[in-house]
C-alpha cells in the first residue's frame, strides 16, 4: 500500500513526462509552482491532481486523504488515503467517488513496504521499496476524488485517495 | 498504486457510471512496474 510517492520537476521529467504534459497542456511551473524534484509526498499534503475540468483535463493542488460526503469531521481523510482495487466499487466510503469522480495523480515513483529476513536473518525487518515504471518517469496511478463543500468557511476543495492493488 | 497505461487516461478521467467493468478493466492492465532495489539485486547476480 502506497504511503509516499515522488514527482521530478521539469528538468529531470522524462520525455513521456514531458510529452504527457504538453498533450493536456500543463506547466507545473506557473500552474503549482514547483521547480525541484519531489520525494516525498505525504498523506494529507497538497500534491498535483489532474481532474476534468469544463474545459478538459484540470491540473490544481489537492489535498491526499478522501473524506466521503457523509464524514463528520474532516479527521477522517487522514485515514483514507488508498483504496484496493479489488474493493473500491463496493466499500461506501468508495464507491460513489469510483462511479461518477475520477482524477490523476502524475508520480514519477512510489515506495511500498516490503518485508524481507533476507537483511536481518534473525528477524523479520521492513523497509520501504520505491516503483517505478522507467528510469525517468512519470506514471498516473488513478485516484478519485470526493465532491465535499463543508459547511465552514474554508474554500472546497477537492481530497482524493489513490488506487492500489 | 496502479500507474494506468497512457492510452486509458481520457477513458479514466470520464467514467461512466454504467460501465464498472470497462473502469475495472483498465485498473486490471497496469504498466509493469519495478522496484530499484529489485533491479540492484538483478545487477549484482
Amino acid at each position: 500500500m502506497c504511503g509516499r510517492y515522488s514527482l521530478f520537476g521539469p528538468a529531470t521529467a522524462s520525455r513521456d513526462a514531458k510529452e504527457w504534459m504538453d498533450r493536456y497542456g500543463f506547466d507545473i511551473i506557473s500552474q503549482i509552482n514547483q521547480r525541484d524534484d519531489q520525494f516525498n509526498i505525504a498523506p494529507t499534503q497538497k500534491a498535483l491532481i489532474v481532474g476534468q475540468g469544463p474545459d478538459g483535463a484540470d491540473a490544481r493542488m489537492y489535498r491526499w486523504g478522501l473524506i466521503p460526503t457523509w464524514a463528520k469531521d474532516t479527521k477522517i481523510g487522514a485515514k483514507m488515503i488508498n483504496a484496493r482495487a479489488e474493493t473500491v466499487a463496493e466499500k461506501p466510503a468508495f464507491r460513489s467517488a469510483f462511479k461518477k469522480r475520477r482524477c490523476l495523480v502524475p508520480a514519477s515513483g512510489y515506495f511500498e513496504w516490503s518485508w524481507s529476513s533476507v537483511r536481518s536473518p534473525s528477524r523479520i525487518c521492513s523497509w520501504p521499496a520505491y516503483g517505478a515504471t522507467s528510469r525517468r518517469p512519470t506514471t498516473s496511478p488513478p485516484s478519485i476524488a470526493s465532491r465535499r463543500s463543508p459547511a465552514t468557511r474554508r474554500p472546497r476543495f477537492w481530497p482524493q485517495a489513490t488506487i492500489g492493488a | 498504486v496502479i500507474p494506468i497505461k497512457p492510452e486509458n487516461l481520457e477513458a479514466w478521467l470520464d467514467p461512466q457510471p454504467g460501465r464498472l467493468a470497462d473502469m475495472m478493466a483498465i485498473l486490471e492492465a497496469p504498466i509493469d512496474a519495478y522496484f530499484e532495489h529489485e533491479l540492484v539485486e538483478r545487477d549484482a547476480a
